[in-house]
């Protein structure tokens, strides 16, 4: 009986995740003529990575109707390489300053430090549509629009508050111990840290990194506005524009099982760390 | 080596603020500016359409009030994505952690499918709602004909069903965030409780009752607290699988406040909308690290 | 005749080869039989800093391409080439917000109501006085006797003319599946108005040959189901059926008059289930797809789309998508966008270069040649102006695509005739056509009566004109 029930959540859990994956990667291996059959068809008759190559920027011949078509006129392969750039840009930065501000954070309590947790939890709580238009404001006053630095900045405005947070959580169940042996040594304060805090804190510091990565790689609203139909135009929006331009659907599901390859190997990795390290607040894993 | 000025000693305050001196300046430029203007042009009848700004007061919250037509309804949409939306993915995070903490033979396997959704961009989860929902190509809609419930595929999403669709959407983006979070609170769990609970002759359902969710009270308050806020402010899945339709049956205050802005360029007016959901996400804020911190749950 | 540039000539093979190679020869061979004069070279080499051209995120590659071809036969030097600019977001918002910044720019696309707004802000020059000089090629006298109607009028403010074409679209024509009405025996015989076109939807729906008829545009965009409403009433009663003929344009459509018909009709084909139900909830992207399927008789849609629906790797009804021409009624709504040049202050040669990039872009090159209009034309299906259609290559290449050769001239019928709505140059617009884009789903789904929806937009385009009159 029990066995039976937990068969049935295994499956339960395994379809529920899979099918909407599945259903855009299906039709990702169809040609066009395939895609609206009536039923639509559960398989690929013909799988072909046509819309992938496609995607990516080849000429590719179509055994259907007997001709070679061009790449598509959606800068996709551009917009994955900004958008690696800009996440990696935003996830070091971020680490930068936010190593130090967690850290301070976690261990020592000064007088504004409470002010400054409200304020990190406060602004994730923001409709980004509310700072949207500022920043906008700021962006153009500063010729930040259409630029990947200018992108990474505002993702800097989105991430900074979300990985304080978590180095913040991490940093306070440090044991300080370790730490304080170091200083005892004759180490000063910054000493210690570069040398006995930040190797031993490193996997949740490359953690809190990979996040920021993400974020940056998922955010959609601010990359709209800061980069669509420019040079610059990083992936989501470009997903978003081909639904409004002549797309196609089984070439737009390219796209889309494209860009989340990226997603799907960071979560390979968080995986084994969120069980393993328990220690992240979920506030902060949620995102975009 | 002489020193011409006294050495200031360097206190645990002063090196923590020199830390923390980055990460202040940034969210006063990145946030604490921003939302300040933003607040300003809410006072403002600002029209990027008509070239116009103005200082008005607090006009625009009163016509936000009082005569929007819209504003009533959006209320109540959004109100209802939250409880459905929030309501769903804490259960099914529930459900899905105590799934994936019983052993079975490719738990690890099943436990890396289970988190893939956590990690998607809430446009792709539209885009692969829009897929997967689409009366021409998608599943759902030709699942009708294959199981023979309908000659021709069926049009799935409504202006009933939209909404519903949506809170399911949310969901899916998000239970592997409730269901891990909870996963791990599972595993600290001491196993003494359950062995005990056996020996006293306790079904699995009421061990489940007397054992587990107690220790879950505290972690299943939270995250019901992260989603509400999360679904409060939900735009992006809203923008990209709707666009606020069919009519006006998914049109949130987000989706207001984003389709004022930027279908109607009223900055303003838009700014409003957006405080006044500000206020809505930072009372829930402050309940959660109530909850979080006070409140020993 | 000597011949053009081999610059050029290189060129433009160039882009042929992305035509099916059969039409590329015969298109090279007309070409070269219309190789113009070219103008003596300007004595002047260049203006004192690069122009800057504005753009949005459509085809960079083809405006880069034009501006390179402009650099060239105006022997612009090297350090001072023309600069293409890609802004990003809402092209509107972009435009207008580094205008009002001071932005160093020359050329910028501007929407009808963009047009009235900046040209009251005096952000944007008005262009009718530009004279033929050593750089300036034509007077825009001469260009714009050749101007499509529509766009003279959705393009003078107070008078004055303040762009040339980028594009020009007749939204909302019917386009036809031939495939199919061949098979209902009903090819050749079209509806030439709104109102009969919904009789014979009802006659193709009686032969219960697909499911659904027809795929209306009335799906959730803001040039959705919105437009569908204004262009179906302006068609049939022209402007003076919505809204009175100068500004503020207070509405005049009202319960009882033709907008309460065309409702009915709208709500005559949801009862009868000629229309499929998920258009409501459609992108563009899936209403395309929708017709490309081949189960439609009729698409409510811009011409522009039939290159699209008849291209064989995305369409199923490819060489069986046509287009009913305007013989009666006219089709469309007029969806554009023009070239405008941006005020500030120049040298008089540095203005003199910035229009000729102007007539360059808008209207015809230094050889007498629309490189850029048939450029576009060729690419993407771009109109700009009605001789395009008569030029030997641009028959030649859509002939082979589309259904038949007639459908270029039906096309440019029906632009001859298609409609600006006149309160497109008001403020209120937008946001009131945000609100029809809620309000007018509801009348299928049955929470509102069509004399409810029509009171609702009636009284909102009462107070967003009396607003905007009261603010002025």
């Amino acid at each position: 009986m029990k066995k039976a029930l937990l068969i049935i959540g295994i499956v339960f859990v395994v379809l529920w995740s899979i099918i909407p994956i599945y259903w855009a990667l299906n039709i990702s291996l169809m040609y066009h003529f395939e895609v609206y059959s009536v039923p639509a068809h559960l398989f690929p008759e013909h799988p072909t990575l046509y819309n992938y190559l496609r995607s990516l920027g080849f000429s590719v011949f179509n055994p259907f109707t007997n001709r070679v078509d061009p790449p598509v006129g959606y800068p996709i392969r551009e917009a994955l390489i900004n958008s690696f750039v800009v996440a990696s840009m935003v996830s070091l930065i971020t680490i930068a300053i936010a190593t130090p501000a967690g850290y301070a954070l976690g261990r020592y309590r000064t007088r504004h430090s409470g002010l400054l947790t409200a304020l990190l939890l406060g602004s994730r709580t923001l409709p980004p549509v509310s700072i949207l238009i500022p920043l906008y404001i700021i962006g153009l006053r500063y010729r930040l629009l259409g630029t990947t630095h200018g992108i990474t900045v505002m993702h800097l405005a989105l991430v900074l508050p979300l990985t304080t947070w978590i180095l913040m959580g991490f940093f306070s169940t440090f044991p300080s111990e370790i730490e304080k042996a170091a200083r005892v040594d004759g180490a000063t304060r910054l000493q210690a840290i570069v040398r006995v805090v930040i190797p031993t804190a490193l996997p949740a510091i490359v953690s809190a990194g990979l996040l920021s990565f993400l974020f940056s790689y998922n955010e959609y609203l601010f990359s709209w506005v800061f980069t669509s139909g420019t040079p610059a135009q990083t992936i989501q929006p470009t997903l978003a524009s081909m639904w409004f331009m002549i797309g196609e659907i089984n070439i737009m599901a390219a796209a889309t099982i494209l860009s989340l390859i990226v997603p799907v190997v960071i979560s390979l990795y968080f995986q084994k760390y969120i069980i393993q390290v328990r220690l992240v607040d979920p506030y902060a894993l949620a995102f975009e | 080596m002489a020193q011409p000025f006294p050495k200031r000693k360097l206190t645990d305050e002063r090196f923590a603020i020199i830390l923390l001196l980055p990460l202040i300046i940034a969210l006063f430029a990145l946030n604490l500016y921003p939302m300040a203007y933003s607040f300003w042009l809410s006072l403002t009848n600002t029209d990027v359409s008509r070239g116009i700004s103005k200082f008005i007061g607090f006009i625009n919250y009163y016509n936000l009030v009082f005569k929007d037509p819209y504003f009533w309804h959006s209320l109540r949409v959004s109100l209802q994505f939250t409880l459905e939306a929030s309501l769903l993915a804490v259960a099914l995070s529930l459900t899905f952690a105590l799934i994936l903490n019983e052993s079975f033979k490719g738990r690890r396997i099943i436990r890396t499918i289970a988190i893939l959704p956590w990690a998607f961009s809430t446009y792709a989860v539209a885009s692969l709602a829009r897929y997967l929902f689409a009366r021409s190509y998608g599943l759902f809609s030709s699942l009708y004909v294959y199981l023979g419930l309908s000659d021709t595929p069926v049009e799935v999403v409504t202006s009933e069903s939209a909404i519903h669709i949506l809170a399911l959407l949310f969901a899916w983006n998000y239970v592997p965030l409730g269901a891990f979070f909870l996963l791990a609170q599972l595993q600290i769990i001491p196993l003494d409780l359950y062995n005990q609970a056996r020996i006293d002759g306790a079904s699995a359902i009421r061990r489940l009752k007397v054992v587990t969710l107690p220790f879950l009270r505290r972690p299943i308050a939270i995250i019901l607290l992260l989603f509400t806020v999360f679904s409060v402010v939900e735009t992006t899945l809203i923008i990209g699988f709707t666009g606020g339709g069919p009519g006006k049956a998914t049109q949130t205050l987000t989706y207001w406040a984003y389709a004022k802005t930027f279908m109607d360029y009223e900055y303003g007016y838009g700014a409003a909308i957006s405080w006044f959901l500000i206020l809505i996400a930072m009372a829930l804020g402050v309940l959660y690290y109530y909850v979080l911190n006070k409140l020993k749950l | 005749m000597s011949s053009p540039p081999s610059q050029s000539r290189r060129n433009f093979l160039k882009f042929l080869g992305a035509f099916a190679g059969g039409v590329a020869v015969g298109a090279i061979a007309s070409y070269f039989g219309i190789s113009p004069t070219p103008a003596p070279a300007p004595a002047v080499t260049g203006p004192s800093a690069s122009l800057v051209f504005a753009i949005g995120g459509f085809r960079p590659d083809v405006v880069k391409e034009n501006v390179a071809e402009f650099d060239r036969q105006w022997l612009i030097p090297s350090d001072k080439r023309t600069r293409v600019e890609q802004l990003s977001g809402d092209l509107t918002v972009a435009t207008q917000s580094r205008l009002a910044a001071g932005y160093p720019l020359d050329i910028v696309y501007a929407y009808p109501y963009a047009t009235v707004t900046w040209s009251k802000a005096g952000w944007i020059t008005p262009i009718d006085d530009i004279k033929a000089t050593d750089i300036v090629p034509y007077n825009i006298s001469d260009a714009v006797k050749e101007m499509y109607p529509a766009v003279k009028e959705a393009y003078t403010v107070e008078n004055k003319l303040y762009g040339l074409p980028y594009y020009i679209s007749a939204y909302g024509c019917i386009l036809t599946n031939e495939e199919l009405l061949d098979k209902a025996g009903m090819s050749g015989d079209y509806p030439y108005t709104w109102k009969d076109m919904y009789d014979y939807v009802e006659r193709l729906a009686a032969k219960k040959i697909t499911e659904h008829p027809l795929l209306p545009s009335w799906y959730n965009e803001p040039f959705g189901i919105p437009w569908a409403f204004v262009l179906e009433v302006i068609n049939q009663g022209g402007n003076e059926a919505m809204w009175e003929d100068k500004w503020p344009y207070h509405p005049t459509f009202d319960v009882g008059t033709l907008a309460e018909e065309v409702l009915k009709d709208w709500k005559r084909a949801w009862d009868n289930n000629w229309v499929p139900r998920g258009v409501l909830t459609m992108k563009q992207t899936d209403y395309l797809g929708e017709f490309a399927t081949g189960k439609y008789f009729y698409n409510v849609n811009a011409e522009y789309y039939l290159g699209y629906f008849n291209d064989p790797s995305r369409s199923r009804i490819a060489k069986k998508a046509s287009i009913v021409p305007a013989k009666q009624q006219p089709w469309g709504l007029l969806d554009s966008c023009i070239y405008a040049l941006v005020k500030r202050n120049r040298s008089e040669t540095d203005l003199e270069y910035a229009q000729a990039l102007l007539e360059f872009l808008g209207y015809r090159d230094r050889y007498g040649n629309y490189y850029v209009g048939k450029r576009w034309m060729l690419f993407e299906f771009l109109k700009t102006w009605p001789a395009i259609f008569q030029d030997p290559e641009v028959r030649l290449v859509w002939s082979v695509r589309l259904y038949r050769e007639d459908d270029l001239d039906a096309v440019n019928g029906i632009l001859e005739k298609v409609m600006f709505p006149t309160a497109w140059k008001a403020a209120w617009y937008t946001k009131w056509n945000t609100i029809a884009q809620t309000e007018l789903p509801l009348i299928f789904t049955g929470e509102k009566t069509i004399k409810e929806v029509i009171t609702t937009l009636r009284n909102e385009a009462e107070r967003l004109a009396e607003e905007e009159e009261k603010a002025a």
